[in-house]
């Protein structure tokens, strides 16, 4: 189980992420939905373990991520929102220095470098360096290199960016296969993506959380988030930050 | 250990992937031995002084050069996210990255064993002279790489990193320096402050006891200890960084 618990992270004197808590169960799909500049990335940087919560802290597996870093990351499969890559790298050599550096060797790296290369349809280019790669490319194997270890927890900050269609439904089709027995976060700015993806939507706005919604079906999943994205940040202007628990 | 010879073995690939790698090895041997050339034929001794003593100085340009990719590029990348995200305890990235660096000078510095060859064939040099300057070199280098990586760390911008580290490099190598001994204790008559800093401070003193053919311990303690001091304050920004 994935616990953010009262999370407050400032840079200076101002607040990015504020007070926000929630847990999210092996299984679910959430989609992490607000607007550019609302604190999603810098949330999951924090769940990461790649920044300290100013207050609060989270728990993966137990296990707090100010005490215990390490074994938090090692845990978790992370995207970041940048492009992650070495460009000289050739993209075959990169999936394997990624995982020899999370502590795979052997027959186990050549397992999960095989199921990687052929979840992502990377074989085409694990001989071209990054810088060679398309967008589409170099976003399957940034994503294939944050599951080469078969993370529990798969943190993705806008995996659809800079995709096409086509690859983004690759992307849509691989979370759900995935999600079964993992948590999976996801962010966006782009509502119809989170809808398409997640059964639940976070919603979260100037750092603080004003909407966490669950779908049962998918039936006008698209109109039902809209209409609930859009009460929560109009609720949130009238209450300053009020949160609501939205079950469809 | 492990992950020490995972980032070693892929920075190391990274600089000879670079053109820069290749430019800065035969820009540093054409200079350092073009200027030491020209004297050897002046002179007519066989001996390397006119080649050491100049090289401090030109491994202040030359170093940084080295050093200014390590961190920087990372932040220009992005990689940086994936390395800080990885389970393993940063210090040994560190250790990882400036040993790559170290080698890579160390295998141009091989590029300056014509010259010694050279030197041995034309006449009877001084080997265990030779052999301590060389030391000399490569603990100045690695004391030089060691601040580098460290500038290299707190900025994303690699002509920053190389500024900032000449500029470093220079005030501390110039504190070694008697004139600016003498100007800074002629300021402060009463502290003493230039003695000081070149007696105690300065990596001139234990630089030159190598180019005398003097291997002391003293010296590569006080080599040693500043290495591992500026590896350490490069820990401590990736840690304020997470802060």
């Amino acid at each position: 189980m994935l616990k953010v618990d009262r999370v407050v992270r400032k840079y200076g004197d101002f607040t990015a992420v504020d007070n926000v808590s929630f847990e999210i169960q092996p299984g679910e799909v959430v989609g992490f939905l607000g607007p550019n500049g609302s604190g999603k990335t810098t949330l999951m940087r924090v769940i990461t373990a790649y920044m300290l919560p100013t207050k609060g802290t989270v728990y993966v597996d137990g296990l707090d991520v100010i005490r215990n870093p390490l074994e938090v990351s090692s845990r978790i499969g992370y995207l970041p929102e940048s492009n992650i890559l070495y460009p000289q790298m050739r993209s075959g050599e990169f999936l394997l220095f990624v995982g020899r550096a999370r502590g795979l060797s052997g027959k186990r790296l050549k397992e999960r470098f095989d199921w990687c290369v052929d979840a992502m349809k990377i074989a085409p280019v694990l001989r071209k360096r990054n810088m060679e790669c398309s967008k589409g490319f170099k976003q399957r194997i940034s994503l294939a290199s944050a599951l080469i270890h078969d993370p529990g927890y798969v943190i993705l900050d806008e995996p659809t960016l800079g995709l096409d269609p086509l690859q983004i439904f690759m992307v849509r089709d691989f979370l759900k296969l995935i999600s079964k027995e993992k948590v999976v976060l996801f962010s966006s700015h782009i509502l119809q993506e989170v809808a398409a993806m997640a059964k639940r939507v976070i919603i979260i706005n100037e750092g603080h959380i004003i909407g966490d919604a669950r779908f049962e079906d998918r039936e006008n999943r698209t109109e039902r988030l809209e209409k609930i994205f859009t009460d929560a940040v109009l609720s949130a202007r009238e209450s300053g930050g009020k949160r609501e628990e939205v079950r469809q | 250990m492990r992950t020490f010879l995972i980032i070693f073995e892929r920075e190391i690939k990274a600089y000879f992937d670079s053109a820069i790698a290749y430019i800065f090895a035969i820009v540093f041997l054409m200079i350092t031995c073009g200027i030491f050339i020209n004297d050897f034929f002046l002179v007519s001794v066989a001996e390397m002084d006119s080649y050491f003593t100049p090289l401090p100085y030109l491994m202040i340009l030359f170093l940084p050069a080295v050093s200014m990719r390590l961190w920087a590029e990372e932040r220009k990348d992005n990689t940086y996210e994936l390395l800080m995200t990885l389970p393993v305890k940063k210090i040994f990235i560190i250790m990882g990255k400036y040993a790559s660096s170290v080698v890579f000078f160390l295998i141009t510095l091989l590029g300056t064993l014509p010259v010694v060859i050279m030197l041995f064939v034309l006449g009877k040099p001084d080997p265990g002279k030779i052999f301590a300057s060389y030391m000399g070199v490569f603990f100045l280098g690695a004391l030089y790489l060691a601040i580098g990586i460290f500038l290299s760390g707190v900025t994303g911008d690699q002509i920053v990193a190389y500024l900032l580290s000449v500029f470093v490099l220079a005030l501390y190598y110039a504190s070694g320096n008697d004139m600016v001994a003498s100007i800074l204790d002629g300021l402060w008559p009463e502290l003493q402050a230039g003695t000081f800093l070149r007696d105690v401070f300065s990596a001139v003193p234990h630089y030159q006891a190598f180019t005398r053919g003097i291997i002391d311990l003293h010296s590569i303690l006080y080599f040693t200890t500043l290495v591992v001091f500026a590896l350490w304050l490069n820990d401590v920004v990736l840690r304020r960084d997470k802060i």
